[in-house]
C-alpha cells in the first residue's frame, strides 16, 4: 500500500506541475477524487483486505486523501493567483499618466465682476434693473443735466446712430427710466454695455461696461455714499480697504466725487500700481444733482439721492492684475485658462 | 491746465513743497495729471557775450568765438553760424549738466579747443524744439547764472480742469482756489494800469450774444522779441513764443482765464461793429483756411469788412504783423453756447474758445484791459491814454444763492460747524449776508457753476474735507434686494453652458459689414472708429465666431465658446435690441480628456439646448431648416409655441474657411434669451410618481433617413399611459447601414402610477406601437 500510495502522488506531482487552469485541474481532482476517482477505487478495494488490517488501509487511503486534496487545493490557490495577475496585467494602467480632465467653462473676468458687483448690492437691498444699448439723447444727456451745448458733452466722445439714436456712453440712462417709471423710495442697479469713441489701447476700449447705482430716499447724504462704496470696495477687494472721496465733476451729480480705495496691491504703502500715492482711484459717485430729481419730475425738496457708476474692466484689472485691457476682448483660450 | 509754480508764485505765497500740493489738490479741488519738473540738475550755465567770431581754420561749417563769461574769456566753437559778435547767449561751461543730464566737457572739435557749448531753449528745457542758439535780448552781466536769473528752475503741475470749473483755466483762478483750499495764502492780482471807460474808439454791438465789448488802443509799440522770462512761462503752457505783441495777449488770457484779441490798428478801418455773419459769406482765419459761414457767428467787423470770428479766431487780414505800429486790444465777453455751436460747426478749438463756451468772468474787463495796456507799455514800447470803450448793454448780476445751514448738514451727512462753514465762505470772498436760517451767498462773477444751493454745498464740504465725513449706512426705507429674475435666469442658463465645457466670452456689439455672411445688418454708426467696427450685430454668434478663429488661428483647433448679449435689428417701430445666447463650437468635444475622442457634433450641441430647455421646463421642438450659410443635413431651428427662438447646426465649410480661416467643423446656435424667459416655466415635479417599479426595454429599429426621431417618441408616448419615457440610446449610420436608413436604439420605461406592470401589460402597448411604426416603414433591426 505504501508504495502504492508514493506512486499515486508522485503521478500526481507529475501531472499537475503541466496544468494551467482550473478547469484542468477540476479534471484531475475528479480523476483522483471524483466518484469513480482513484480514491473511490481504493475504497472500494477494502474488501479485498485481510479484516484485522481493514482499519489500518481505511486510515491509510484517507491520509492519501488528505495528501491529494491539499496538492489540489494548493494548485488551486496558485492557478487563482496567476489568473488574477494575468487579468491585472491586461488592466494595467500607467498610474503616473495625465488625468482625463472634464473641464468647466471660465465665467468671463468682467462678466464675474459683474456678477459679483450685483451680488454684493442686491444684499444691500438694491433691485437689479437692465436697460437698452441704443439710447435717446435726452435720457443719456438732457435729463442728466448734460444739455445739448454744454461743454461737458465732451467729456465723452459719442457714437451716433442718427439724430435720435446713439449708443449709451454710461449706464446712467437707466437711472433717468427707472425714476420715471417709479416713484421713490428707489434703490436699484443696473450694469451693461457702454461705448464711447476712444481708440482701443491699453486703458480704453470703444466698448467697456459699467455698473451704475442709484438711491432716492428722503434723507440721503455724502456718509451714506462712503459707507456703500466701502462695503463693496472691502467685498470686492478686501476688508481692510479704506475708502477715499475726492472731488470730481459729472453734469447729475453735485456734489460730485472720484473714489480711490487704498492700494490693493501695497496696502497704502506706495507701490508702482498706485503710482506711489498708496491710492488707486476706481470709481465715480455723487449726490443726485437737483436738476435731474426735476427732471424727472421728483421733488427736490422732498427727495434726495446718490448715484455711483463703477468701470466693470477697471475693476477687474485690479482684481486680477491685468495690466492691458484688451486682453479682456481677445477671449484668447490660453488666457482665459 | 499746466501750472508753473514759478509763474504761480506771483500771485500767491506757499511753504508746501509740490508733493504736499498734489496732495491738497487732489483732496479738495480736483485731479492732477501730472507734476514734471525742469532743470532741476540744471548747473554751470552761465550768460556770455560773444566779443569776437573767427573761422574754423580747417571746417567751413564751424566757427571759434571768443566768449566774456565775467571774470573771464573762454573759447567756444560751434556750428550755429547764426551767432554774431555781440551776441549776448546761455553757455554751458566745463561741468554744466543739460536736459536729459547731459554733460559738457572741454574737448576739441577739429582740432580747435572747445570750453563748453551755446545753448538753445531746447538744451535748457524751455522750448520743446529749437533751431537756434538762444540770442538774449535783456541786458545782463556776462558771467550771470543763467538758470537763477531766468529762473529755469520750475515744476509743473498739471491739473484736471471740470468743465464747470473756467476760473481753474487761469492762474488767478487756480492761486485763489489755492488760497481757499489751503495751499498758500496772500492771494493778490499782478499789477495793472487804472483804466476809465470812455468812448476811445467806436464800438456798436449788433448781435445780442456779445454782452460786453472793450476796447482800448495802444500806439507806437515796437514789435519784437519777447523777455525770455514770458517766453519761458508761456512755453510751460505749451505756448511758443511769436512776437512781443501776441505772447501778451496769451500771457494775459493764462493770467486772467479771459481771451484778448489784438487787432492791427491801421487794417481794421474806423470803427468795430459785432454782428451776425451772413450765410454763406467765406471768411480767412488766423490759421490760412477758409470757412463758409452759417449765419449764427458772432463776428467782428468794422462794418463792412470782416475782421474775427468772435471768441474763436482773429481773421487773417486784421492780424498783427511785424509792421504792426498801432494795436486796438479787444476784451469782450460772448454767450458761451453761442461760441461752442460756432466753434462746433467750423470744426474749430482754440484756448480762446475753449474759455468762452464754459464761460469766462463777464465782469474783470477793467483789470484785464489794464493787465493787458501795462504789459503793452513796458515790454513793446507802446502808449496810452489809459481809455477804453465799454460797451455793456446789461450787467451781468451776481447771482443770489440761499444756503440754509440745516440743508447744507443734510447733504454732508456730518456735523460742520455754522462758524466753521462761514469762515470757508468768506475765504472764497464770496459777498454774503446772514439769515436766521443761514446765508445768502453772492459768488464771483468768474465762478459761473454756482447756481443753487447744491453748489454752494459742495464748495464749503470739500473745502471742509470729504475724508472728515464719517460713512454709515442710511436709516430711512428698508428695501428688499431683487436679483431681477430675467438677470438671474440669464446667469443660469451660463452656468449651464460653462458646465458643458464652454468659456464665456465678451466681444464686440460692433462689427464689419462684410463678415456678416448670413443676417445682414441695418443699424450703422454715422461715426465708427473704422470700417471693422460701423455696424451693431445682427447675431450675437458672429461675434463669437470672430473669437472662434482667432484662437484657432493661434494653433488651438478646440475652441468652445459662448456669449450672451444683445443683438440689434432695426424694423418700422425703431431699433430693437434682444438678449442672446450665443454658442459657437470646433474640434473636440472634451479636449482635455484623451480618452474621449470625440468631436463637437450636432448632437453634443444639442444637449445643451436640450438641458437649457429641461431647466426651465419648455418644450421645444427641432426642425431641419434651411439657412444661409448652413448644412441642412445638420440644422435645425428651434420652436417653442410655434414661434422660431432660434437655430442650431453645423456652418458651411466654405464659409467657416473664407470667414474665419477655420478648416474644421464648427458648430453654431443662437437663441433669444428674452423668448426663452418668457416661456419659461416652474418644474412640475407632481406627475412623477415613482413609487411602483417601472419596466425597461431596449428597442433597435432600422429607420427611413428622412424620418425624425421626434415622430417616433411620439407614437411610443401616445401608445400607452404607461409608456413613461423614452430616450436615444445610440444613433448609428455608416457600416452595414444602407445609405438611405439610419439605426437608431432606444430605452422605454414603462411605469402604471398604481400597480406593478407586468409583461403582458407592456407587450399590449408595444404593439400598438410598432404597428404604428411599421406603417412608417421603420422595423426592427435585424441582427
Ligand atoms: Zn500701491
Amino acid at each position: 500500500m505504501i508504495q502504492e500510495k508514493d506512486r499515486i502522488i508522485r503521478e500526481l506531482n507529475d501531472e499537475i506541475t503541466k496544468i494551467k487552469d482550473i478547469q484542468e485541474l477540476q479534471n484531475v481532482k475528479a480523476k483522483y477524487t471524483g466518484k469513480k476517482g482513484i480514491l473511490t477505487a481504493l475504497m472500494k478495494n477494502i474488501s479485498s483486505v485481510e479484516p484485522e488490517n481493514r482499519k489500518n488501509y481505511g486510515m491509510e487511503v484517507n491520509s492519501l486523501k488528505e495528501e491529494i486534496e491539499n496538492i489540489i487545493n494548493e494548485k488551486t490557490e496558485e492557478i487563482k493567483k496567476s489568473e488574477k495577475e494575468k487579468q491585472e496585467m491586461k488592466n494595467w494602467v500607467d498610474v503616473t499618466a495625465d488625468g482625463a480632465k472634464k473641464i468647466s467653462g471660465r465665467e468671463h473676468l468682467i462678466m464675474k465682476v459683474m456678477r459679483e458687483s450685483f451680488e454684493i448690492f442686491t444684499n444691500l437691498g438694491f433691485t437689479v434693473v437692465e436697460g437698452n444699448e441704443i439710447e435717446e439723447p435726452w435720457f443719456n444727456f438732457d435729463a442728466l443735466n448734460t444739455p445739448k451745448w454744454h461743454p461737458a458733452r465732451d467729456m465723452q466722445d459719442t457714437f451716433y446712430i442718427d439724430e435720435e439714436h446713439l449708443l449709451r456712453t454710461h449706464t446712467s440712462a437707466v437711472q433717468i427710466r427707472t425714476m420715471m417709471k417709479h416713484q421713490p423710495p428707489i434703490a436699484v442697479v443696473s450694469s451693461g454695455r457702454t461705448y464711447r469713441k476712444d481708440e482701443i489701447d491699453a486703458t480704453h476700449s470703444a466698448m467697456f461696461h459699467q455698473f451704475e447705482g442709484l438711491y432716492i430716499d428722503k434723507n440721503v447724504n455724502v456718509g451714506h455714499l462712503k459707507k456703500f462704496l466701502e462695503i463693496y470696495a472691502q467685498k470686492m477687494f478686501g476688508s481692510n480697504l479704506k475708502v477715499l472721496l475726492r472731488p470730481s465733476f459729472f453734469p447729475f451729480v453735485e456734489p460730485g466725487f472720484e473714489v480711490d480705495v487704498s492700494c490693493i496691491s501695497c496696502g497704502g504703502k506706495g507701490c508702482s500700481v498706485c503710482k506711489n500715492t498708496g491710492w488707486i482711484e476706481v470709481l465715480g459717485a455723487g449726490l443726485v444733482h437737483p436738476n435731474v430729481l426735476r427732471n424727472v419730475g421728483f421733488d427736490p425738496e422732498k427727495w434726495q439721492g446718490l448715484a455711483f457708476g463703477i468701470g466693470i474692466e477697471r475693476i477687474a484689472m485690479l482684481k486680477y492684475g491685468i495690466s492691458n485691457m484688451r486682453e479682456l476682448f481677445k477671449n484668447d483660450i490660453r488666457f482665459i485658462e | 491746465m499746466r501750472i508753473s509754480t514759478e509763474w504761480l508764485s506771483d500771485y500767491i505765497k506757499t511753504d508746501l513743497t509740490s508733493e504736499k500740493i498734489v496732495d491738497k489738490i487732489k483732496l479738495h479741488t480736483t485731479n492732477v495729471e501730472t507734476v514734471e519738473k525742469a532743470g532741476q540738475n540744471f548747473k554751470n550755465i552761465v550768460v556770455g557775450k560773444i566779443e569776437k567770431i573767427t573761422k574754423h581754420p580747417d571746417a567751413d561749417k564751424l566757427v571759434v568765438c571768443d566768449v566774456n563769461i565775467g571774470k573771464e574769456n573762454v573759447q567756444i566753437v560751434t556750428a550755429d553760424l547764426s551767432v554774431q559778435e555781440g551776441h549776448t547767449v546761455p553757455v554751458a561751461l566745463d561741468g554744466a549738466v543739460l536736459k536729459d543730464n547731459f554733460k559738457i566737457k572741454n574737448r576739441k572739435m577739429r582740432g580747435i579747443e572747445s570750453q563748453g557749448m551755446f545753448c538753445s531753449l531746447e538744451e535748457v528745457e524751455v522750448e520743446e524744439k529749437s533751431e537756434e542758439v538762444y540770442k538774449i535780448k535783456e541786458n545782463v552781466e556776462p558771467g550771470t547764472d543763467f538758470v537763477e536769473y531766468f529762473k529755469i528752475r520750475d515744476e509743473i503741475i498739471e491739473i484736471e480742469v471740470f468743465p464747470n470749473r473756467p476760473d481753474l483755466l487761469s492762474y488767478t483762478g487756480v492761486a485763489k482756489e489755492f488760497e481757499v483750499n489751503g495751499i498758500g495764502e496772500n492771494y493778490k492780482l499782478p499789477e495793472y494800469t487804472e483804466v476809465t471807460a470812455e468812448e476811445e474808439f467806436p464800438v456798436i454791438i449788433e448781435d445780442n450774444n456779445c454782452k460786453r465789448y472793450s476796447a482800448a488802443i495802444v500806439k507806437n509799440i515796437k514789435i519784437g522779441k519777447t523777455p525770455l522770462w514770458m517766453v519761458r512761462r508761456l512755453a510751460t503752457a505749451g505756448i511758443r513764443s511769436i512776437n512781443n505783441i501776441v505772447d501778451i495777449t496769451n500771457y494775459v488770457m493764462l493770467e486772467s482765464g479771459h481771451p484778448v484779441h489784438s487787432f492791427d490798428l491801421d487794417k481794421i478801418g474806423d470803427r468795430i461793429v459785432v454782428k451776425k455773419g451772413t450765410k454763406g459769406e467765406k471768411v480767412l482765419l488766423l490759421d490760412e483756411k477758409e470757412y463758409e459761414l452759417n449765419g449764427e457767428e458772432t463776428l467782428i467787423t468794422n462794418g463792412k469788412d470782416f475782421l474775427a470770428m468772435g471768441g474763436i479766431m482773429g481773421g487773417e487780414l486784421s492780424g498783427i504783423s511785424d509792421s504792426t505800429k498801432n494795436v486796438l486790444l479787444e476784451v469782450a465777453y460772448f454767450d458761451p453756447v453761442n461760441t461752442r455751436k460756432s466753434a462746433k460747426y467750423h470744426k474749430i478749438s482754440t484756448d480762446a474758445s475753449y474759455r468762452f463756451e464754459r464761460g469766462v468772468d463777464p465782469e474783470d474787463a477793467e483789470f484785464v484791459m489794464g493787465r493787458l495796456i501795462k504789459l503793452m507799455t513796458e515790454i513793446a514800447g507802446g502808449e496810452c491814454s489809459n481809455k477804453m470803450t465799454d460797451i455793456y448793454p446789461e450787467k451781468i448780476a451776481k447771482k443770489e444763492i440761499p444756503l440754509s445751514y440745516k440743508y447744507l448738514l443734510s447733504r454732508a451727512g456730518t456735523e460742520i460747524k455754522k462758524e466753521e462753514a462761514e469762515e470757508i465762505i468768506k475765504k472764497f470772498g464770496f459777498e454774503y449776508t446772514n439769515q436766521e436760517e443761514g446765508w445768502i451767498i453772492k459768488p464771483d462773477t468768474k465762478r459761473p457753476d454756482l447756481v443753487q444751493s447744491v453748489d454752494m454745498v459742495e464748495e464749503i464740504t470739500r473745502i471742509f474735507g470729504y475724508d472728515r465725513i464719517p460713512a454709515v449706512l442710511p436709516s430711512g426705507t428698508t428695501f428688499q434686494g431683487d436679483g431681477n429674475n430675467f438677470f438671474k435666469f440669464k446667469n443660469k442658463i451660463s452656468e449651464i453652458i460653462r458646465g458643458n465645457g464652454y468659456h464665456e466670452i465678451v466681444s464686440y456689439s460692433f462689427m464689419n459689414i462684410n463678415n456678416m455672411w448670413a443676417e445682414k445688418s441695418e443699424i450703422k454708426l454715422l461715426n465708427p472708429l473704422s470700417a471693422e467696427y460701423e455696424y451693431l450685430r445682427p447675431l450675437t454668434v458672429y461675434g463669437v465666431l470672430e473669437s472662434v478663429s482667432y484662437n484657432y488661428r493661434n494653433q488651438n483647433r478646440d475652441v468652445k465658446l459662448f456669449e450672451i448679449a444683445h443683438k440689434f435689428e432695426k424694423d418700422e417701430n425703431g431699433y430693437k435690441e434682444i438678449s442672446t445666447i450665443a454658442i459657437a463650437a470646433t474640434g473636440k468635444e472634451n479636449p482635455y480628456d484623451y480618452t474621449d475622442k470625440r468631436d463637437v457634433s450636432y448632437y453634443t450641441l444639442k444637449g445643451i439646448t436640450d438641458s437649457i430647455f429641461e431647466e426651465f421646463n419648455i418644450k421645444a421642438d427641432y426642425v431641419r431648416s434651411e439657412r444661409k450659410g448652413m448644412l441642412k443635413s445638420q440644422t435645425a431651428d428651434i420652436f417653442v409655441e410655434d414661434k422660431c427662438i432660434g437655430f442650431l447646426g453645423l456652418i458651411d465649410g466654405e464659409i467657416s474657411d473664407k470667414y474665419y480661416s477655420v478648416k474644421d467643423n464648427i458648430y453654431i446656435a443662437e437663441i433669444d434669451a428674452e423668448k426663452l424667459f418668457e416661456y419659461s416655466k416652474p418644474m412640475n415635479k407632481e406627475n412623477k410618481k415613482i413609487d411602483f417599479p417601472a419596466i425597461k426595454r431596449e428597442y433597435s429599429f432600422m429607420v427611413p433617413i428622412k424620418s425624425e426621431y421626434r415622430e417616433i417618441k411620439e407614437i411610443f408616448l401616445k401608445s400607452g399611459k404607461i409608456v413613461e419615457s423614452v430616450n436615444i440610446f445610440d444613433i448609428y449610420k455608416g457600416k452595414g447601414i444602407d445609405t438611405d436608413k439610419i439605426s437608431i436604439t432606444v430605452t422605454a420605461t414603462f411605469r402604471a402610477p398604481d400597480r406593478t406592470l407586468t409583461d403582458d401589460d407592456v407587450n399590449k402597448t408595444e404593439e400598438k406601437f410598432l404597428g404604428k411604426l411599421n406603417e412608417m416603414g421603420i422595423y426592427f433591426r435585424e441582427k
